[in-house]
C-alpha cells in the first residue's frame, strides 16, 4: 500500500508545511485579543515524588483499526517503562457521536480523566467554559518548555476559538481538497479544476459522456462543499468571519451554488440518498471525475498513483488566493483541572503529554496516518504515497488555511444546515431564507 | 373472587417499583424539568431556562408535523403486517406437524442480527449504482429505479423495519398458542372441526390477550424505532421528507445536540403512546375475573 | 395440588388427535413458510459470508459468494487478537444472565398481580409501564450514570445489571400480563378451594404453566441487555469487564467502516444469542395444559 520510495517532494513538503502554514496561522482575519497572561505565583512542586506509584487516567480518539492506535499503543507502553511509578489507564476509543456523550457525561459527573486527546473547536466548549481543562499558559507558567516544539501556526489554529486561547497542544492537523481522477480527466483532455471556468467545463463534460461529475453524498455529507463554496466565494477573510450577519452575502451566493451545480448535473442522480462511503467506492470505481475530502481519506483511495488533489478555485471575484485551503488544526492533548490540583498528578500528566507531543512521535503519526499537516517541524518525511506527498505539498503551498465553519458554527445551527442542503438543491429552499435563520441560531446560542 | 388479599399486592408489586422508579422514572422526571431549558449537551453542562420556548417550537415546527404523519403511517402499515403476518405465521407453524423446530428457529434470525448490519444489506439493496434490486433490473432489461425518491422513502425504509421485527411477534404469538390446553380442543376434534374453524373460534379468541399486548408493543415500537431507519436514511433523506418521531428525536439530541428540545418530543412521544395504547387497551376487553 | 398437577402431565402424552394427513393444504403451508424462511436466512448467510471477505471488496460486491481468491479469516484473527473475545462472552452471560433471572423473577410476580388482582392503581401502572416502554436513553443514562458514579458501580458488572433489569421490566412484565391473562382460572380456583395462599399458587400453578412465556421474555430480555451498546460502554471502562458488543464496538475505524471487519464482528455477536434462543426454545412447546381444565 505505502511506497517506501525517497520521495523529495515530501521532504521539501515537510519543511514547506511547516514554513507556509507559519503563513497559514498568522493572517486569520479574526484574531481574537488575547486574555492579559495571568502571573501565577506557583510554589515548586513537591520536591519529592511519592514513593508509591500514580495512575494516570487517560482517553484519546486513537481506537479500533486506526493506524495511529498501535503507535499511541506503544508510546504508552515506553512512558511506563521510563517512569515506573506512573501507571497509565488508557480508555480510548473511535470517536462517534455516543463516545462524545461519554466524555461529557464523565466531566460532568467528576469521572473526568487526568490526561485526553480531545478537539479543540466548538466540541470543546462544555469543558473549557466550565473550567475543566487548564491552558497552556498556565502550564507554561510552570514548566516553561511545555509544548516548546509545537509550531506557532499549529498553535494559532488549535485555539479554542470562544476565548483565543490555547488549552490542548496538537499534534497532527488536517486539509481538505478536490480529488481528481487524473486518468478520466485527461481521457477527456480537461485540465484540472484549479480554476472556476475549469471546473465547470469539467462537470460540463463529464456530464456529456455520463460521467458523474462529483461523487457527492449531499443528503449525507454535503460538509465539504459547504465549506469550499464558502470559501471559493468570500475567501479566507469571510470564510473565518464569525458573524455570519456581515458576510450574509458571501453564505448566500456559496449556497446557492448548490442549485446551480445541481441544475448542471454535477451530483449523481442519487445524492439525495446516497452514502458518502458509497460514493467514495464510486470515485474509487472510476464512475466519478472529482470526490472532495480531506487527507484523512486518502488510505482509502485504491488508485493512488492516478488521483490528485488540488485546493477549490475561487469563483473569479478575487477574494480567493487559488491556493488557499480549508486546513487546521482541531484535537489535542489536555490536562484536566482535576489532574493538574492534583500535585501528585501534575507532574506526571505533564510528562505524558510532553511524552506523546515529542517531534519524532508526530512524524510516526504523520507518517501512520499517510499525511496530514504535523504541528511540529519533522523535516524530511519519508515513506508518505504519491497520494499523500502531492497533499502534503500542497498544504505546504498554501498561502492561508482556514479552519472548518463546523468548529466555530454552533451545532444547532450547522445541523440546520446539513439539513437544508439538499432541499436547496432541488430549488424548494431559498438559500438567502436558509441563511436568515442560520443567524438566528447562532445569536440565540451566544 | 378468589383473589381478596390485597396485602400481597404491593408485596409482589414492590421491586418492581423500586426499581422502575429509581431507574426510571425519577431521571425521566428530570427530563419534564429539561424540556424547560436550552442544553446544549447531553450532559446538561451550561443549560439555561426558556420555559415553554421548546413547546412552542414544537407546535410551529414543520418537521414535527411531518414525523408525526410518517410514523402513524408506519404504525399502521407495522400493525396491518408485522403483527397480521406474525400471526398468520404463527397460526400455520402451529398447524405443521413436520419442521416446526426449524421454523421456528430460523424465522427468530432477523431478530438477533443488529439493526446496523440488515440497515448496510438493505442500503446495498436499495443503491442506484451497486443495488442488488437495479442490478436485477438490469439484467432483466429494466430501467434502474430510484427506490428512495420522495414517492418510495417511506415505504422502501418501512419494509426492513416490518420485515425484521415479524420474527419477534411470531414468537410470542406462537407461545400463546401454545398456553393453551390441549382438551380444549378436544371436543371440537370430536365434533370434526375444520382447521379453520378451530382457528376462528377456538385459537384465535384465547390468544386475544397475547394480540393485546402485542399490538401495544407494535405502536410503542413504531414511535421509538430509530436505528434501522437512522442507517437507511439518516436525517429524513430524501429531503427531510421521511423523519419519524424516533429520528427525529435523535437527530435532535446528537447532532443538533439540542437535548432541551429533545427531551420535548420525548414527552410528545410518550404522551401519545400512552393514549394510543391506554385505547387499544380498553377496546380490547379481557374476561372479567 | 398435586392432583391437579399429575393430571397435565399424564394427559400431555396423548397422542394427537388428528392424523397426519398429506393434503394440498398442508404443501401450501409450507411452501408458503418456506419463503419466508428463505427471506429470514439470507440476512444472515449474507452477513456470514462477507466477514470472509476483505473490506476493499465488500461495497462493490456483497452479494456475490467468495471465491477463492477474495477468501480471507482475516477479519476473524484481527478480531480475535486485537481483544480477548472469549473473556468478554463471559461477561455478557453474566450481566445478560443475572439481568433474565432478575426480570423473570420481579417481573413475574409483578406480572402476576396485574393480571389477576383488580386493586385502584392498576390502569395507573399498566400506563406507567407502557410509557416507561417509550422513554428514550439519552433521558435517562445521564441521571443513572451519575448515581451509579457516586455509589461507586462504575466499571462493575452491577452497575449495568441494574439499570437494565430496570430498563426491560415494563417490557416484560406486558408480555407476561398478556399471557397469564390467558390462563383459565379454573386451575387457580382449584388451588384457593385446597386452601393455597397466593404465593403458592404463583410457584406452584402460573409459573410452571406459565414457562413458554418465562422462556419467551428470558430470551428478549437476554437479546436485548446483550445488546444494550450505550449503557454498556458509559459504566464500563476497563476491557476486562466489557461485553461482548461494547468491545467489538470499539473495533470501529474513524476512517470509515470496515465493513469486513463490522460483518465478522456481527456473527460474532449473534452466536452466543442464538445459542440461548435454541435452548430456550424447548420451554415453548405445547401441551404443558393439557388435561388441566378437565380434571
Amino acid at each position: 500500500m505505502k511506497k517506501f520510495s525517497k520521495v523529495l517532494a515530501a521532504g521539501l513538503s515537510g519543511a514547506m508545511i511547516v514554513t507556509s502554514l507559519v503563513g497559514c496561522g498568522g493572517q486569520k482575519a479574526t484574531d481574537t485579543v488575547t486574555a492579559p497572561a495571568e502571573v501565577v505565583t506557583e510554589q515548586a512542586p513537591e520536591a519529592e515524588k511519592p514513593a508509591e506509584s500514580i495512575t494516570l487516567r487517560t482517553v484519546s480518539m486513537f481506537g479500533g483499526t486506526d493506524p495511529m492506535t498501535n503507535i499511541y499503543g506503544s508510546s504508552i507502553e515506553e512512558f511506563m517503562k521510563s517512569n515506573a511509578t506512573v501507571k497509565v489507564e488508557d480508555e480510548s476509543a473511535t470517536s462517534d457521536e455516543q463516545w462524545k456523550s461519554k466524555v461529557l457525561i464523565d466531566f460532568a459527573a467528576g469521572n473526568e480523566p487526568d490526561v485526553i486527546f480531545f478537539f479543540t473547536d466548538v466540541n470543546a466548549k462544555p469543558l473549557v467554559e466550565q473550567n475543566k481543562v487548564v491552558s497552556l499558559e498556565e502550564i507554561k507558567s510552570v514548566y516553561p518548555e511545555y509544548a516548546s516544539n509545537i509550531t506557532e501556526a499549529a498553535m494559532a489554529s488549535a485555539k479554542y476559538a470562544g476565548d483565543g486561547k490555547n488549552y490542548a497542544v496538537p499534534v497532527r492537523g488536517y486539509y481538505e481538497g478536490i480529488f481528481c481522477n487524473k486518468t478520466l480527466f485527461d481521457k477527456y483532455s480537461l485540465e484540472l479544476p484549479t480554476t472556476w471556468e475549469n471546473l465547470e467545463k469539467a462537470i460540463k463534460t463529464f456530464k456529456e459522456n455520463d460521467v458523474t461529475p462529483f461523487a457527492a453524498a449531499l443528503g449525507h455529507v454535503p460538509h465539504y462543499f459547504i465549506e469550499h463554496f464558502i470559501l471559493a466565494e468570500g475567501g479566507v477573510a469571510d470564510h473565518s468571519n464569525q458573524d455570519v450577519a456581515a458576510v450574509k452575502e458571501t453564505w448566500v451566493k456559496a449556497l446557492t451554488n448548490f442549485k446551480t451545480f445541481a441544475d448542471m448535473g454535477a451530483f449523481p442522480i442519487d445524492t439525495a440518498t446516497s452514502k458518502h462511503e458509497l460514493q467514495q467506492q464510486a470515485f474509487n470505481d472510476g464512475k466519478a471525475g472529482m470526490f472532495f475530502d480531506g487527507n484523512w481519506v486518502i488510505e482509502g483511495i485504491t488508485d493512488k498513483d492516478n488521483t490528485v488533489i488540488v485546493p477549490m478555485p475561487g469563483t473569479g471575484n478575487g477574494k480567493k488566493d487559488p491556493s488557499d485551503l480549508i486546513a487546521g488544526f482541531s484535537s489535542g492533548y489536555y490536562i484536566t483541572k482535576k489532574a493538574w490540583d492534583d500535585p501528585a498528578k501534575r507532574d506526571a500528566a505533564v510528562k505524558f503529554v510532553e511524552h506523546m507531543t515529542t517531534t519524532d512521535l508526530i512524524k510516526q503519526f504523520v507518517v501512520a496516518a499517510s499525511g496530514g499537516a504535523p504541528a511540529a517541524d519533522i523535516g524530511a518525511v519519508e515513506g508518505l504515497n504519491k497520494l499523500a506527498a502531492a497533499g502534503a505539498k500542497m498544504a505546504g503551498e498554501a498561502k492561508q488555511c482556514d479552519s472548518a465553519i463546523d468548529g466555530w458554527l454552533s451545532k444547532a445551527a450547522w445541523d440546520y444546515l446539513l439539513g437544508k442542503v439538499p432541499v436547496i438543491a432541488i430549488g424548494k429552499e431559498d438559500a438567502a431564507a436558509v441563511v436568515d435563520k442560520i443567524i438566528e441560531i447562532q445569536n440565540s446560542n451566544k | 373472587m378468589i383473589y381478596k388479599n390485597k396485602k400481597i399486592i404491593w408485596i409482589f408489586l414492590f421491586p418492581t417499583i423500586l426499581f422502575i422508579s429509581l431507574f426510571l422514572y425519577l431521571p425521566f422526571l428530570a427530563s419534564l424539568f429539561n424540556s424547560l431549558y436550552d442544553i446544549p449537551n447531553i450532559a446538561g453542562i451550561g443549560k439555561t431556562f426558556i420555559g415553554l420556548k421548546n413547546y412552542i417550537e414544537l407546535f410551529e415546527d414543520p418537521i414535527i408535523i411531518d414525523a408525526i404523519k410518517n410514523t402513524l403511517i408506519m404504525m399502521l402499515l407495522t400493525v396491518v403486517f408485522e403483527l397480521g403476518l406474525a400471526i398468520v405465521l404463527a397460526l400455520l407453524v402451529d398447524s405443521t406437524k413436520v419442521a416446526q423446530k426449524i421454523y421456528r428457529t430460523i424465522f427468530f434470525f432477523p431478530v438477533v442480527i443488529s439493526a446496523t448490519a440488515i440497515g448496510l444489506m438493505f442500503i446495498l439493496f436499495y443503491d442506484y449504482n451497486v443495488g442488488l434490486f437495479n442490478q436485477a433490473l438490469v439484467k432483466f432489461g429494466q430501467e434502474p429505479k430510484l427506490w428512495l425518491d420522495e414517492g418510495k422513502a417511506l415505504a422502501m425504509i418501512s419494509l426492513p423495519v416490518i420485515w425484521q421485527y415479524v420474527g419477534f411477534y411470531f414468537v410470542i404469538i406462537l407461545t400463546g398458542i401454545a398456553t393453551i390446553p390441549e382438551d380444549i380442543y378436544e371436543s371440537a376434534y370430536l365434533e370434526g372441526i375444520t382447521g379453520f374453524q378451530k382457528v376462528r373460534y377456538i385459537t384465535l379468541p384465547l390468544i386475544k390477550g397475547v394480540i393485546k399486548t402485542c399490538l401495544i408493543l407494535v405502536i410503542t415500537g413504531s414511535l421509538k424505532v430509530f436505528d434501522l431507519p437512522w442507517t437507511i436514511a439518516p436525517r429524513g433523506m430524501p429531503n427531510q421528507t421521511t423523519y419519524l418521531l424516533g429520528t427525529y428525536q435523535y437527530k435532535t439530541v446528537y447532532e443538533a445536540s439540542r437535548v432541551g428540545y429533545g427531551c420535548t418530543i420525548a414527552i410528545l412521544i410518550v404522551t401519545i403512546g400512552l393514549v394510543i395504547s391506554l385505547a387499544v387497551n380498553k377496546f380490547i376487553k379481557q374476561e372479567e375475573l | 395440588m398435586e392432583t391437579v398437577i399429575k393430571k397435565y402431565k399424564t394427559k400431555n402424552q396423548k397422542a394427537k388427535p388428528l392424523k397426519m394427513k398429506f393434503t394440498l393444504s398442508t404443501v401450501i403451508i409450507h411452501v408458503i413458510l418456506m419463503l419466508w424462511g428463505l427471506t429470514t436466512i439470507f440476512p444472515l448467510v449474507w452477513v456470514l459470508n462477507n466477514s470472509f471477505k476483505d473490506r476493499e471488496v465488500i461495497l462493490s460486491n456483497s452479494f456475490s459468494l467468495t471465491n477463492y481468491a477474495n477468501f480471507t479469516f482475516e477479519n476473524y484473527i484481527t478480531a480475535f487478537t486485537r481483544m480477548n473475545i472469549l473473556r468478554s462472552y463471559g461477561n455478557s452471560f453474566i450481566i445478560s444472565g443475572t439481568v433474565v433471572l432478575g426480570v423473570m423473577f420481579f417481573g413475574g410476580l409483578a406480572a402476576y398481580i396485574l393480571a389477576r388482582y383488580k386493586f385502584k392503581g392498576r390502569t395507573f401502572i399498566y400506563g406507567a409501564l407502557i410509557s416507561a416502554v417509550l422513554f428514550p436513553a439519552f433521558a435517562t443514562i445521564v441521571p443513572v450514570f451519575m448515581g451509579l458514579y457516586k455509589v461507586g458501580l462504575v466499571n462493575k458488572h452491577l452497575g449495568v445489571i441494574l439499570p437494565q433489569i430496570a430498563g426491560n421490566l415494563p417490557f416484560a412484565i406486558i408480555i407476561l400480563i398478556g399471557f397469564m391473562e390467558n390462563i383459565p382460572l379454573e386451575l387457580e380456583e382449584a388451588a384457593v378451594v385446597e386452601g393455597c395462599g397466593p404465593w403458592q399458587i404463583f410457584n406452584k400453578i402460573v409459573r410452571p404453566i406459565s414457562k413458554p412465556a418465562f422462556a419467551t421474555v428470558g430470551i428478549f430480555t437476554f437479546l436485548w441487555s446483550y445488546n444494550d451498546l450505550f449503557l454498556q460502554m458509559i459504566v464500563i471502562r476497563k476491557n476486562e469487564y466489557l461485553p461482548i458488543c461494547a468491545l467489538l464496538n470499539k473495533i470501529s475505524s474513524q476512517y470509515g467502516t470496515d465493513y469486513g471487519l463490522m460483518t465478522a464482528a456481527v456473527t460474532l455477536v449473534i452466536i452466543p444469542v442464538l445459542i440461548v434462543y435454541l435452548f430456550l426454545q424447548k420451554y415453548i412447546i405445547k401441551g404443558l395444559t393439557a388435561g388441566a381444565v378437565k380434571g
